[in-house]
């Protein structure tokens, strides 16, 4: 019960942070911007689809992650998923709306005689959080496998009981 | 994602199972678990410091008046009749960390071949502030076309030079 009401939270707040939020912020922004941003080639709306769509998939992922056993494989799937799509956030941040620039973002902008290019490096800090990611994985599977052992040292006495006993049968 | 936490239904299920049996791999666990919070309380830090340091001297550089990066100098050549035109700046390090500014300047034909190209690089310490020299001839029949393109790119990266970022102007001259 307890798992479950934090999965619940933990959705609820993932739900808000990406998807109510940043529309909120979004309305509060001035009009004048919002038109400098578009013709300097960033679609806003893109933006902030490109933030709702991992939101959501962290909000489904905090949702399983309440409702399923922690022992499962469907767990440490969930938990995985969950690390890899924020890093797929930070990804997006970083790349300023486009991910797959790993750290390289470049934006043109400028008109008439003059045009104008900021290109963003910042590929090192894609290593480092790539490197974060990896350390996750590898204690989110000793976790998994902490747990496993134990609990198959806690019931391996049963595994000693005879065939046929009455005490290995399923209900 | 910044500071990763055990997860609390693992705690609660190992807590519960380690009354009777030792937890197995708790200090490898432990071990990652402290490397992970370290690694992105650095994260996170460098960050801050990297983008503080890029945008406050960038700004800076803008705001330069007098001391900023566009600073043009005219002369003409008596022998030749070329022009010699050279770019001063003096940006300023605003931030925590060292920079580097690397300012390069292109003149370019109509199609897009490199009459003449120079650069210079400062490094600058934090709170100091550096000077660069690009000095450009133009020749005298371009002078006289007044066509071409002038291409302005302005480096600047901090963080032992890990990260940074770059401004690139292309401004058209139609004669």
């Amino acid at each position: 019960m307890r798992r479950r009401t934090r999965g619940i939270i933990n959705a609820a707040l993932l739900i808000g942070l990406f998807v109510m939020l940043p529309r909120v912020i979004l309305s509060m922004l001035p009009a004048e911007l919002l038109r400098m941003l578009s013709m300097d080639g960033m679609d806003i709306g893109m933006v902030i689809l490109g933030l709702t769509i991992p939101g959501l998939a962290l909000t489904l992922l905090a949702l399983m992650g309440g409702f399923v056993e922690p022992r499962s494989p469907i767990s440490l799937v969930t938990a995985i998923s969950s690390h890899l799509v924020w890093f797929y956030i930070f990804l997006f941040t970083i790349g300023i709306g486009n991910p797959w620039t790993f750290g390289q973002s470049q934006i043109t902008g400028g008109g008439g005689p003059a045009a104008i290019t900021f290109i963003l490096d910042s590929r090192f800090f894609i290593a480092f959080a790539t490197l974060i990611l990896g350390f996750k994985i590898v204690k989110i599977s000793f976790e998994r496998l902490s747990l496993r052992r134990q609990s198959s040292a806690q019931t391996s006495p049963q595994a000693e009981i005879p065939m046929g006993s009455e005490a290995i049968k399923e209900p | 994602m910044l500071v990763e936490e055990v997860d609390p239904n693992i705690l609660q299920e190992t807590s519960t199972l380690t009354s009777s049996v030792k937890r197995p791999y708790g200090r490898p666990i432990r071990a990652l678990h402290t490397t992970i919070i370290a690694l992105e309380i650095t994260l996170a830090i460098l960050v801050i410091l990297s983008a503080y340091t890029l945008f406050s001297s960038l700004s800076a550089i803008i705001q330069g008046g007098e001391t900023g990066v566009f600073n043009v100098e005219q002369r003409d050549d008596p022998e030749t009749g070329d022009w010699l035109m050279s770019f001063h700046g003096q940006p300023r390090n605003q931030g925590f960390l060292e920079i580097t500014v690397v300012a390069k300047v292109k003149l370019l034909s109509l199609t897009n071949a490199t009459i003449d190209s120079g650069e210079d690089t400062a490094r600058i310490p934090p709170g100091g502030s550096g000077t660069f020299t690009v000095t450009l001839r133009v020749p005298k029949d371009l002078v006289e076309q007044g066509q071409g393109y002038m291409e302005f790119e302005l480096h600047m990266r901090t963080l032992m030079d890990l990260v940074g970022f770059s401004v690139r102007i292309r401004i058209k001259g139609e004669g």
